[in-house]
């Protein structure tokens, strides 16, 4: 009798198992500055905005935290141009740590970003970025 | 676009490769004569399509933040997108850049041979369909490091 409860508890013991890792462990990834980056893309996305927005959010995001343009940063520290991964590796964290939290802050507000028309509702969703990025900038040690 | 929308279109990508941290870096009167100067007379739409599309290939290259970018949003282009109509001006335009081919093919390279995710390649259609319609894209020649200055019509 026990024996048969204890294969009942260790039959529903991998059920339970086979429910969080199976099917939650497949759709997880490593997190990367590459999936980061998607994150945030995505969530511009989520909330209406389109690549203009993608565009106006790094030129702000790179103004706010590094006091500079993209090309300039790359001019400046030396990294192969467009090319994300050669850049200094404190800069790469700083991006990871400004991409996560403000696609953190787009989900939050998803479906609450409006505007009357897509220059609108690209100007909101650029304004979100820049205030995250504001924040960030407090945190970094430059 | 309607000619005041491609204006005001304009005006906002002239606002923002003209602004830091959000304030004007050029007076706003200067908007009208760089139109004139660089593209033509004002009253003709095609003057503000141009204007458009170098504007906008201004703001890819220069937010090009990493190659793959411009496979995956920038330059992929949706029927549904705002300036899916100016996509052939636009790349036009981006490829008057001397590393344009380079870029796009080192983000081409970045989505499919260092291994993209399913949602990224297949998101890519866009770019992939408007290269499709171009011809000796690797034959250029004459390209140089500064967008070329469009003639005044």
């Amino acid at each position: 009798m026990a024996q048969g409860q204890d294969s009942e508890i260790n039959q529903e013991s991998s059920q339970q198992l086979d429910l969080f890792r199976k099917g939650e462990l497949a759709n997880r990834e490593r997190s990367t500055g590459v999936t980061i980056f998607r994150k945030f893309t995505d969530s511009i996305k989520a909330n209406g905005g389109d690549a203009d927005a993608i565009i106006d959010s790094i030129t702000v995001e790179t103004e706010e935290l590094f006091g500079c343009s993209v090309r300039e940063l790359y001019q400046a520290t030396g990294g192969k141009k467009n090319d994300r991964s050669t850049l200094p590796e404190i800069v790469q964290r700083s991006y990871i740590a400004n991409e996560a939290l403000s696609s953190f802050e787009l989900e939050r507000m998803e479906g609450t970003i409006g505007g009357e028309d897509q220059q609108e509702n690209n100007e909101n969703i650029v304004g979100t970025v820049r205030d995250v990025s504001k924040k960030t900038r407090k945190w970094l040690p430059w | 676009m309607k000619i005041y929308q491609l204006k005001e279109h304009v005006l906002s990508q002239w606002k923002s490769l003209h602004s830091w941290c959000g304030q004007l870096t050029s007076p706003i009167e200067q908007f009208g004569l760089d139109i004139r100067k660089q593209f033509g007379d004002r009253r003709y739409k095609v003057t503000w399509i141009r204007a458009l599309a170098y504007y906008q290939a201004q703001r890819i290259y220069e937010s090009c933040i990493d190659s793959t970018l411009l496979i995956t949003h920038t330059l992929n282009f949706r029927p549904q997108d705002r300036l899916y109509a100016y996509r052939n001006e636009i790349l036009d335009a981006f490829l008057q850049y001397e590393d344009s081919l380079e870029l796009i093919k080192q983000g081409l390279e970045n989505l499919y041979v260092d291994g993209g995710t399913a949602q990224d390649t297949e998101s890519a259609h866009g770019i992939l369909k408007l290269l499709e319609t171009r011809e000796g894209l690797g034959a250029r020649s004459g390209q140089r490091d500064k967008p070329r200055v469009l003639s005044a019509a």
